[in-house]
């Protein structure tokens, strides 16, 4: 009797058994499939992006506007500490006293098919670029996305100007020819220019993002200076306009073969400090 | 009345506010616009502060016309004072604009001025440059102000020193004083000048034409010498008769010191103007010389008619120089570089760039911090070094790049003596603008070279300074400098992330996109014409200059050398000659052979002929012979030779056929005439050559007991002064003149014996006068000199007589003194001679010894020694005794009558063979002559 219960009892162990072994994986999967699903539709859904206008910002420091220099615009990059104005200079100095400011070489407050922004960036030069440091009040903070790990993250540039948010999405970031940058003009661009311009930046960049960029989006370079490949080459940041209906959504990008050397510098650049 | 007059005060309260309100603005309303003072007045030249935040920003306000101006200014001069204020409001005076009269397209000063100011730690400058524009005030006039920061400052440096240490090095002893004991040359040439200057001052310094190393053409040295000749010299000289030594008992030594400021053909070249060099002035070169002369000639001459002698005169002089000043060197203060500084105008900004980046003070400081890798601590502490000091226009961050220009790049960070060096090894490889890749760190700059240069208005005054680049300037003379190189790409090390470019006037634009700058642009800055404008130039000069120093130094040298001026001689006798019937002639002849006529001889310096065709000149050395023997001059020389015939008898013709060359010396005539008979007595007494010692030790008495005072109280009245005279014009160095005079003294009598303690016994006492010897016979009481002496002798022994004087043909007997024709002097020419041949007898001594050897057998050997045959007959001895008695009257042996009269003798043959006498009379009487004679000297 009590072999038959010990064995009865085994047996419903091993049912059990049997049956925990048969449904736990798809209890498992019942449970993590809709998750991934359900992350994947945030992920193409989800915004990453919150606007915050800067027209007022805009209007406040326009009352301090001098004979020499007019605030145009406002510009704020995702993930970094440049949420600073943009100005344009009048006549005579070609300085200002403003602490933070990026410019426009263009004096026209109209928006633009593509507009240049130029920053300093004078504390963030070396081939080993900060990221977030407290201090990068203008553009020494755009070197942040040399970083893989950053530029995933950030995709979202904003530029006020005209009394109205632009939102424009990161496609390319890159190092371009200081040459190549000052022939840039500030105006209006012909599809042609802007086609090439679209090619030139696929070129240079150090990722590709999952974007559709076309030469009828309108565009946006933030330009700075650094010397982490000596003193030939600007740093660029390019971004097209967020369509209509477009939503701030992040969208994937992988390294090129520019990123393959841009890390060699900093691991070189590692392996000479540590040295 | 109170309301009343209140109303009116309250009435002129107001009028009176209206008018202060008022009149200003009417006064201001009513600004003359043509009146440039009034414009000053309310616009004035001003400076506002218009950055606060700036201490060092100025703009510049000027409302002025240039129509209004021109007018204002057309009749009368305009100043205009600028000034700048500063935030304290102090002001600093700038400049005064003078605006001259004139049409405003005639002024210089329409249209745009420029003013300079340097700032306070002064390394920038601001340029002010006023351009007319409109004025709202005033309609029509026109202002606009620019204030243009430069590029650079103008850089103006010296250019380095130049090492002469190696031609320095040459100078050792050349400005030292001669050491006399250092060698043999210099012994001579200090013992001279001692001499020179004691006992008797022969510096002939004074002599010396000023500035020049020549003496006056009226400076002449006469010299004479001396006729109490002591008879320790005299002996000396005998016995050395055929040294120098001996025979120059007459010394005299001149000196002179010259010191000459000489100036060279070298001078300094400055290409301060690539194209046309500033040259310098001469250099000079002083030298102090100083040259000691020995004149050295013979004593006095005691001599006989048709008897020979010799003079001598010889000169020689050393030279020692020092050079008390050399040239001067190049100024190394004159190779100042300057650098021009690029200035521009533009109201427009177009130039400008992104200036995204720091600036190169930031630059610098990251460098030096830490070695240009921007660490975090490094850009911390360079940012708050450059910019984060206040009040302080550095810290600004510049929002646009406002270099527009700048000079091509030659900075500190440039390696400059490595430019040069491609400058110089690299410009001609390569053309315009290339790249060089051999440069140390330097790889994959691209260069550009050219020059600046000046332009010059018509007055000379420097107007601007203009570029050229290379592809033109290849057309100038690139070995002469003009090549500068810039580097203008942006290098890996040069610390400028823009790029620039030159432009075709080497102004270094910034590349704005596709292009440039477009800034009005020009060279300012080094109007000092004395800078050098490029760097080549200074190293060419540089060069240049220093081997022009070097060669001129080692001409300042050389200038001590040899004389090049040709150097003349004389020399002369004068004699005078007594015919028969007293008649006397004085005769002067110059050497060689001309009569009467200063006949010249001459050596010219450092010809280095070897041979002077000129048989006056015994000797000559020194710079007579090369330029190499530069210290020292030295010429001997003497008659050169007269012809005797075997008369004696002296001939000046210059015709030698015939006659015996007596080589040195001057052969007198036989019928000279006595002069200076009481030296010559003495001397022949006392000095001759066959006198002791002993009698010479007279001599002096001699001389003495005459009383005379001077040579020519030696004479009976018959002196013809110095009558042996040699010149020597332009010799040595300094070129010299010196006139030798001396004298011969000749007499026809015996020598008398006025000692009265000589004993003169057998005649042959060394007191007793010397006999006379007939066959020399030169006086009155001798035979003609044209007659003969016949006397009979054995063809055995021609000259039998015994006088105990070796004869000339003999060599251990003594015989009888011969004649001269029987002497090797009366040599004859065989070639003259030809129908006698190599077999007969060449010297008429030689024949003496052929005739005494064959004797009497002479007229055994047929026709071989045969001259004359003739056969005598009575009737024929009879015509000859009649020819004789009637026509000669007896004198058998009258010379002229048979030569002249009669021609007994005559002519035989032409010039061109031997020519002999022959007797007309005895060939008419059937002799033969079988052989044409010539066996004298006087076969012509």
């Amino acid at each position: 009797m009590k072999k038959r219960r010990r064995n009865q009892k085994r047996n419903i162990d091993q049912r059990k058994k049997r049956l925990i072994i048969t449904f736990f994986p798809l209890i498992l999967c019942c449970i993590i499939i809709p998750l991934f699903w359900i992350n994947k539709i945030n992920f193409k859904t989800k915004e990453i992006y919150q606007v915050e206008s800067r027209i007022e910002k805009i209007k406040e420091l326009k009352k301090k506007d001098t004979e020499d220099y007019k605030t145009i615009g406002w510009i704020k990059v995702q993930g970094t500490n440049i949420d600073i104005p943009v100005i344009a200079y009048l006549n005579g100095d070609l300085s200002t006293d403003l602490e933070n400011y990026a410019w426009n070489l263009n004096s026209n407050e109209k928006f633009y098919n593509k507009i240049n922004i130029r920053g300093h960036n004078i504390l963030n030069l070396s081939s080993q670029p900060e990221v977030g440091l407290k201090y990068f009040l203008r553009f020494d903070d755009l070197m942040s996305f040399v970083y893989y790990d950053f530029a995933k993250k950030n995709k979202y540039i904003q530029y006020t100007v005209d009394g109205k948010d632009y939102i424009y999405k990161i496609f390319s970031v890159g190092f371009e020819s200081s040459y190549y940058v000052d022939s840039y003009h500030d105006g209006k661009h012909s599809k042609k220019e802007l086609k090439e311009l679209i090619k030139r930046y696929k070129e240079i960049s150090l990722y590709q993002y999952d974007i559709d960029v076309e030469e009828k989006d309108k565009f946006i370079s933030l330009i700075t200076c650094t010397r982490f490949n000596g003193f030939k080459q600007d740093f660029i940041v390019n971004a097209r306009l967020v369509r209509e209906n477009e939503k701030l959504t992040d969208y994937s990008i992988k390294t090129t073969k520019e990123y393959k050397e841009v890390k060699k510098v900093l691991e070189g650049e590692e392996k000479n400090e540590r040295a | 009345m109170k309301e009343h007059s209140k109303k009116i005060k309250n009435g002129w309260i107001i009028f009176i506010l209206l008018l202060v309100l008022i009149i200003p603005n009417e006064v201001k309303a009513k600004i003359d616009c043509n009146d440039p003072a009034e414009l000053i007045s309310k616009y004035n030249i001003d400076i506002n502060k218009k950055n606060k935040k700036s201490t060092k920003k100025y703009t510049i306000s000027a409302f002025l016309d240039s129509s209004s101006i021109a007018n204002r200014c057309k009749n009368k001069k305009c100043e205009l004072e600028i000034s700048l204020e500063n935030e304290d409001g102090t002001s600093k005076y700038i400049d005064t604009l003078v605006l001259e009269k004139g049409d405003e397209k005639d002024r210089k000063d329409s249209g745009a001025f420029e003013v300079q100011w340097r700032d306070e730690d002064g390394e920038k400058y601001f340029v002010v440059n006023i351009v007319l524009k409109t004025d709202k005030d005033c309609p029509g006039l026109k202002v606009i102000y620019r204030v243009n920061k430069a590029g650079d400052d103008t850089v103006s440096i010296p250019y380095g020193n130049v090492d002469y240490s190696d031609l320095d090095a040459n100078d050792i002893n050349e400005m030292s004083d001669v050491n006399c004991d250092a060698n043999e040359f210099n012994r001579k040439f200090c013992d001279a000048r001692l001499l020179a200057l004691q006992p008797i001052n022969h510096d002939k310094s004074g002599d010396l034409q000023s500035g020049k190393d020549k003496m006056k053409d009226t400076s002449v040295n006469k010299l004479t010498c001396n006729y109490n000749v002591a008879s320790n010299e005299i002996k000396e000289w005998n016995t050395n008769e055929n040294g120098d030594d001996g025979y120059y008992l007459n010394k005299q030594y001149y000196y002179a010191k010259s010191t000459v400021t000489t100036q060279l053909d070298e001078r300094y070249e400055y290409h301060y103007d690539s194209k046309n060099p500033t040259y310098g002035d001469p250099l000079t070169c002083t030298r102090t010389c100083e040259e000691a002369v020995t004149v050295e000639y013979g004593p006095p001459v005691a001599v006989r008619a048709g008897l020979c002698f010799q003079y001598k005169v010889k000169v020689t002089s050393r030279v020692v120089c020092k050079v008390t000043d050399k040239p001067k060197k190049p100024d190394n203060n004159a190779y100042n570089l300057c650098t021009p500084v690029p200035l521009c105008t533009n109201a427009t900004h177009d130039y400008v760039s992104n200036q995204a980046g720091p600036n190169e003070d930031f630059e610098q400081c990251i460098q030096k911090c830490d070695g240009g890798k921007y660490s975090q601590k490094c850009s911390l502490k360079c940012y708050q070094e450059v910019y984060g000091k206040k009040n302080n226009q550095k810290t600004k961050l510049a929002l646009l790049e406002d270099a527009s220009v700048s000079r091509l790049a030659t900075s500190s960070t440039w390696n400059r003596e490595k430019c040069i060096e491609a400058s110089s090894e690299k410009r001609d490889q390569l053309g315009g603008n290339s790249y060089d890749t051999n440069l140390d760190n330097k790889n994959d700059g691209l260069y550009s070279y050219g020059c600046y240069y000046r332009n010059y208005d018509n007055d000379g005054n420097v107007t601007s300074i203009s570029y050229q680049r290379s592809s033109t300037i290849k057309e100038w003379n690139l070995e002469k400098g003009g090549a500068t190189w810039y580097w203008y790409y942006n290098h890996k090390n040069y610390l400028s992330p823009t790029r620039y470019e030159p432009d075709t006037e080497g102004i270094y634009r910034r590349v704005i996109g596709s292009g440039h700058c477009t800034d009005i642009c020009w060279w300012s800055g080094c109007d000092n014409d004395q800078q050098y404008l490029n760097s080549a130039d200074i190293d060419y000069d540089k060069k240049t200059n220093k081997e022009i120093y070097a060669h001129a130094k080692s001409s300042c040298s050389a200038k001590a050398t040899c004389n090049t001026t040709t150097t003349e001689y004389t020399i002369a006798v004068k004699y005078d000659t007594e015919d028969k019937d007293g008649k006397v002639t004085t005769e002067k002849v110059y050497f060689p052979y001309t009569k009467n006529q200063n006949s010249k001889f001459t050596l010219g310096s450092g010809k280095n002929s070897g041979v002077v065709n000129n048989k006056a000149i015994l000797q000559y050395d020194g710079c007579y012979r090369t330029n190499e023997a530069n210290k020292w001059y030295m010429t001997e020389w003497t008659i050169p030779m007269t012809w005797q015939d075997k008369d004696l008898d002296a001939n000046y013709d210059g015709n030698g056929n015939g006659l015996t060359p007596k080589e040195y010396q001057f052969c007198m005539k036989r019928n000279l005439r006595s002069v200076n008979t009481k030296w010559w007595d003495c001397y022949q007494t006392y000095a001759a050559s066959n006198k002791t010692a002993e009698d010479r030790q007279k001599l002096t008495s001699c001389y003495n007991a005459s009383g005379a005072k001077d040579y020519k109280d030696f004479n009976n009245g018959d002196s013809n002064g110095y009558n042996i005279e040699a010149t020597t014009k332009d010799f040595g160095y300094f070129e010299w003149n010196f006139n030798i005079q001396c004298f011969y003294a000749a007499s026809t009598s015996s020598v008398s014996n006025d000692d009265s303690s000589c004993n003169c016994i057998n005649g042959t006492e060394s007191c007793c006068p010397p006999k006379i010897d007939i066959d020399n016979c030169p006086g009155e009481d001798c035979p003609h000199p044209d007659s003969y002496t016949i006397r009979s002798v054995e063809l055995t022994d021609l000259f039998p007589s015994t006088q105990n004087r070796k004869i000339e043909y003999r060599t251990t007997e003594t015989g009888r003194q011969v004649g001269f024709n029987w002497t090797s002097d009366a040599t004859i020419n065989t070639s003259k001679n030809p129908f006698y041949g190599s077999s007969y007898a060449k010297k008429p001594n030689d024949l003496i010894t052929t005739i005494q050897s064959l004797g009497d057998s002479i007229y055994t050997q047929d026709d071989k020694y045969l001259e004359y045959e003739f056969t005598l007959t009575p009737e024929k001895l009879q015509q000859i005794r009649k020819e004789t008695r009637d026509t000669l009257h007896g004198e058998y042996s009258n010379f002229d009558y048979w030569k002249t009269k009669t021609t007994v003798y005559k002519n035989f043959n032409s010039s061109s063979k031997a020519q002999f006498y022959t007797s007309p009379l005895i060939t008419s009487l059937g002799g033969r002559k079988v052989t044409p004679g010539c066996n004298t000297k006087d076969c012509k």
